[in-house]
């Protein structure tokens, strides 16, 4: 029998039958801007199940505006105890640059791979954090960086090429930085998360579907929210396949080449 | 299996302010759109109505939708002072084949509070004609809806179904209590963005709360679609959300 097509799959409501990674994800069940309902590690992945996610990097609630080093522990705990199905990032807080190091070096100890940047929930600006000895440690380790916002397209594609042992993630869903993510090999762009109509379409249109991964935001936001827009968007299954896993794969996997 | 039969609360077409893709602004392209999409029925507003005078948009989008069989105009108040008598427009409604009435705030700047809506809420709750409370704007931001003011609008007005539109993201416990308050009081899908908001809303507050949306043209109806497909609720409750619970509404609408 045929396989469905992706798109026949997700107006079922069934899990996809693809290898699905999720480069954007937050962990940890509390979160002092809204409730979190279902929020316990488990059942989050319980349903990633349910919706066919095979992988999800996850980063904590706890590091985006509170206790940073809490939230760390968190993450390192979930990846513990689902070590086949998240791969944690370390979160930093830009407001303590005296941490950034020792923290990243007791994250790594702990099994994270990259580290979550969100300088706009403790207000500060990524490109004036002066990051650089962070750059240079995720480039030495081959971290994963994704940020919330990375700022001018010209900042981004500077510290990619100076520190091309990381692989930069755009955190958020942007046109915005194509040029550099189809320029930089080790830059990457994220759907998180393609609202607009026909959204899915025009990023596809812009960028190189070999430098696009898929990114829902749960447990913030539903994670269909941004699933189904791939699954439904007016290109071919190839395509869907490289965004929805096998580009993150190659990533978290550090093979970073096009080819 | 046959899936659920959608039926979309938040459609408009035509030339809105803010451009939309050449397909979605014609009738026949939105018909077209919503086949594509799996969505057999919609709600519909002219952009004319959402956007700059409802007395020329209502009759564009009645006259749009008149013998389209999958269309159901959407008739656009205002506060009765300037859109006219309630209970004239009321009538000129239902006689246009409305059953859903919309209130826009934002785009048309008043209040929904009873000092300045409460007399055409008043002829709306005695139809029992469901008004959408729809705070839609088209550029971003988070809970747009003043949860206050809505707790007032459904306590004054308990047999008036209300729905509140575009509370989107970054805070839910306002809509969580002002749910728990109000029976009468409903939510729009296009805007429930948040982690498992359809399981959620519907294991606390019951699948006849939740009406399917989807806010073309501005937004992929996909992502609507998605979280009714992939919630964790029932088969009947599913069918409820994604359109069940809006032609209950319009049954129930007293002429």
């Amino acid at each position: 029998m045929t396989k469905p097509s992706i798109k026949t799959a997700a107006m079922r409501g069934d899990p996809l039958d693809c290898l699905v990674i999720d480069a954007h994800t937050h962990l940890g069940g509390f979160f002092n801007y809204y409730h979190i309902p279902y929020g316990r590690d488990d059942e989050v992945v319980a349903h990633m199940d349910a919706i066919g996610i095979d992988q999800a990097c996850a980063f904590s609630f706890a590091g985006v505006n509170s206790d940073f080093r809490l939230g760390n522990d968190l993450i390192a705990a979930a990846v513990s105890r689902f070590p086949r199905r998240l791969h944690g990032f370390a979160t930093l807080n830009l407001n303590y640059p005296g941490t950034w190091l020792p923290e990243l070096e007791r994250c790594r100890g702990m099994g994270l791979v990259g580290v979550k940047i969100i300088g706009e929930y403790q207000f500060r600006k990524t490109e004036q954090a002066a990051l650089e000895p962070v750059y240079e440690y995720a480039s030495k380790h081959g971290m994963i960086m994704l940020n919330h916002y990375w700022g001018e397209p010209a900042y981004l594609k500077g510290i990619a090429l100076r520190n091309a042992g990381a692989c930069f993630v755009i955190g958020h869903y942007s046109l915005a930085y194509a040029e550099v993510v189809n320029e930089v090999e080790n830059v990457y762009q994220c759907t998180c998360v393609p609202l607009g109509y026909g959204s899915m379409e025009q990023m596809v249109e812009r960028i190189d579907a070999r430098k696009i991964v898929f990114g829902s935001d749960l447990t913030d936001l539903d994670p269909a929210l941004g699933l189904a827009p791939i699954a439904y968007a007016d290109m071919p299954d190839s395509k869907k396949r490289l965004i929805l896993g096998k580009n993150m794969l190659k990533v978290l996997t550090g093979r970073l080449r096009n080819t | 299996m046959a899936g659920p039969r959608f039926f979309d609360l938040t459609c408009s077409f035509g030339i809105h302010n803010r451009s939309v893709p050449e397909p979605l602004r014609t009738v026949e392209g939105l018909l077209g759109e919503m086949k594509r999409y799996g969505i057999g029925r919609a709600l519909i507003c002219h952009a004319v109505a959402m956007e700059h005078s409802p007395e020329l948009g209502n009759a564009m989008t009645a006259e749009a939708s008149k013998g389209v069989r999958n269309l159901s105009p959407c008739w656009v108040f205002l506060p009765s002072k300037v859109g006219g008598d309630p209970e004239r427009s009321v009538d000129r409604m239902l006689s246009s084949g409305s059953r859903v009435a919309k209130l826009l705030p934002q785009y048309y700047f008043f209040d929904i509070a009873e000092w300045c809506m409460g007399d055409t809420l008043d002829v709306l709750e005695e139809h029992r004609i469901p008004v959408v409370l729809d705070f839609f704007s088209p550029s971003f931001g988070d809970d747009l809806v003043p949860w206050a003011e809505v707790v007032e609008v459904c306590l004054a007005h308990r047999d008036l179904p209300v729905i509140a539109s575009e509370y989107r993201y970054r805070s839910n416990r306002r809509m969580y209590q002002a749910m728990s308050r109000c029976d009468n009081l409903m939510l729009d899908l296009s805007g429930l963005w948040l982690y498992r908001g359809v399981d959620s809303v519907c294991k606390e507050f019951g699948a006849d709360r939740l009406l399917f949306g989807t806010r073309l043209p501005y937004r992929d109806p996909s992502s609507a679609l998605g979280m009714v497909s992939y919630s964790t609720i029932s088969g009947k409750e599913k069918a409820m959300v994604a359109g069940g619970n809006l032609e209950r509404l319009i049954k129930g609408v007293r002429i």
